[in-house]
């Protein structure tokens, strides 16, 4: 489903976030993505959700070239995957509902499949009472449900999140954990670049290691370091 | 775009008002002050062009017919005069007439005049407002070519300098009201371009979760109009406003100065105002959104 074809990302001319990186991930796959500050982990996830270009090398998904993709192919491109931030991204004077609607109403869905998803999906991660609140009156994990349910929305194939926990405490982490392990039962391809060590080697998945812009390990259900 | 798309972006455009009230707040009030300052310098460089004007149509030239003039031929002799390129209006004044204006002007001294009363040395006369001041030697010379006609008076200097005054006027007129649009133009953009900047998060997240430029684009240049206009309605009041008082201090105070009427002016420049006030809203988001949208 994802492939990186010698794959190199230089910015200004001169930094080399990534570097020669060859890789495939498959469909239904749970990919961690670590590496020290500044290896280039968003970077890596930024070709993918094509806000970057590669400089050197192609990313493939589902086939296509997203080096190639035009511009104003891009919106359309971005409604087949879901991202999450550490950050969350919310729209601030959006509630969480109208949140997630509006991945919806970017597709031109009808007033009635919005109605009809929506409170489906917000049931899913759990904020079925908080409808009407506005970002800033929620949780931080609260925040970052919103967010994940607008990234699956519309019922995307991958689920990228960079950092997603970067910003929330160990419990809630793990609860936002449960949440994307159900998400990846459910089919949805995901690719999680973190710094969450326990995370990592508690849930036994496929890591990708990254430094200086390198891919240094690739191993399945590893750790995320060394001891593992 | 379906019709729920449009929905949904006249829904954004114009409720985001509500939802940034300061920041819109600030907008509005930015588009009112600064057409307000351009519309009362529209309506004073509107009145001083018709100061101007009205000067110009004041200069006349007098000219004197010959003493044995056959009033029999008056008409062919006014038509021939408005034959004159740059004549506006011809007056034939009678060697009685005549008279009579000299005791109105000599007033309470008149009786000097009864003296002449019965052998009146003035002869028939025609008065001449010209078109164009500028053309005035002209036209004196060509009068004087005219058969009848006996002597030419006009104040050649006065009328220049006059001309050179008017003209100055325009010209200086002409450059205050292109810097003040340009000042005008300028401002608004800016302001509106700062609302736009303080959302610039906003649109990087629309676009990441898959909007179009298009649906990310026209909320905001409905709300750039609405604020133009919004804050054009209020120049509007005030503008008016101002103008109704001013005429009517001005028409006490100083009932020769010719004002232009409140009526055709006013409607116009509150037309002009609202247009420009939207039209510069819209613009002014359309391109600061552009910038954001292809960063
Ligand atoms: N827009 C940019 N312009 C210039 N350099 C950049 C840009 N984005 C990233 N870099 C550089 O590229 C390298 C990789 O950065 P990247 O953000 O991908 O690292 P990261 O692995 O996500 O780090 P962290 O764990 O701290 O988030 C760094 O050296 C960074 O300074
Ligand atoms: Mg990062």
């Amino acid at each position: 489903m994802i492939e990186f074809f010698n794959v190199s990302k230089v910015y200004n001319d001169h930094v080399y976030a990534l570097q020669g990186v060859n890789l495939s991930i498959e469909k239904g796959e749970f990919v961690f993505l670590v590496g020290p500050s500044g290896a280039g982990k968003t970077t890596f996830v930024k070709l993918l959700y094509r806000q970057e270009k590669a400089s050197k090398g192609q990313v493939f998904f589902d086939g296509y070239n997203l080096g190639k993709l035009r511009r104003k192919d891009i919106p359309f491109y971005r409604r087949r995957i879901g991202v999450v931030f550490q950050d969350f991204k919310l729209l601030p004077q959006k509630t969480a509902y109208e949140n997630v609607a509006f991945a919806l109403v970017v597709t031109e869905a009808t007033q009635k499949e919005i109605e009809k998803k929506v409170p489906s999906i917000l049931e899913m991660v759990g904020l079925e009472d908080k409808w009407n609140s506005y970002p800033h009156e929620l949780s931080g994990g609260e925040q970052q449900r919103v967010a994940i349910a607008r990234a699956l929305v519309n019922t995307p194939q991958l689920l990228i999140a960079d950092e997603p926990t970067g910003n929330l405490d160990p419990d809630t982490s793990w609860e936002i954990m449960d949440l994307i392990s159900r998400v990846n039962r459910m089919g949805t391809t995901v690719l999680m670049a973190t710094h969450a060590r326990d995370i990592v080697n508690t849930m036994k998945k496929r890591v990708i290691a990254l430094e200086n812009g390198q891919v240094v390990r690739d191993q399945a259900k590893g750790g995320y370091g060394d001891e593992a | 775009m379906r019709l729920s798309t449009w929905k949904y972006i006249f829904k954004e455009g114009l409720g985001g008002l509500g939802k940034n009230f300061w920041m819109s707040l600030a907008t509005i009030t930015t588009v009112a002050i600064a057409l307000v300052v351009l519309g009362i310098f529209l309506m004073m460089a509107t009145n001083i062009q018709n100061i101007a004007l009205y000067l110009e149509s004041q200069v006349e030239i007098a000219a004197y017919l010959d003493d044995d003039f056959d009033r029999n031929r008056k008409s062919a002799l006014i038509s021939s005069v408005y034959a004159i390129d740059g004549v506006a209006d011809v007056q034939y004044v009678t060697k009685e007439e005549g008279l009579e204006r000299l005791k109105e002007q000599f007033g309470e001294n008149s009786e000097i005049l009864e003296a002449v009363e019965d052998v009146n040395p003035l002869t028939d006369s025609l008065e001449i407002w010209v078109s164009d001041p500028t053309l005035i030697h002209e036209i004196a010379a060509s009068l004087g070519e005219v058969k009848g006609i006996r002597k030419v008076y006009y104040h050649g200097e006065v009328v220049e300098k006059l001309v050179q005054l008017t003209d100055m006027i325009r010209y200086f007129g002409m450059i205050l009201v292109i810097m003040l649009v340009l000042g005008t133009l300028f401002l608004i953009t800016n302001t509106v371009r700062l609302t736009v900047f303080a959302r610039r998060r906003e649109i990087s997240i629309m676009q990441l979760v898959g909007a179009t430029d298009g649906m990310i684009r026209w909320p905001f240049f409905l709300e750039g109009m609405l604020m133009g206009f919004l804050g054009s309605l209020i120049a509007v009041g005030v503008v008016v406003q101002a103008y109704l008082w001013a005429f009517e201090m001005i028409s006490n105070l100083l009932p020769f100065v010719p004002l232009v009427p409140a009526d055709p002016m006013l409607v116009n420049l509150s037309k002009l105002l609202v247009l420009s006030g939207m039209v510069v809203g819209a613009i002014g988001s359309w391109v600061s959104v552009r910038k954001y949208l292809r960063a």
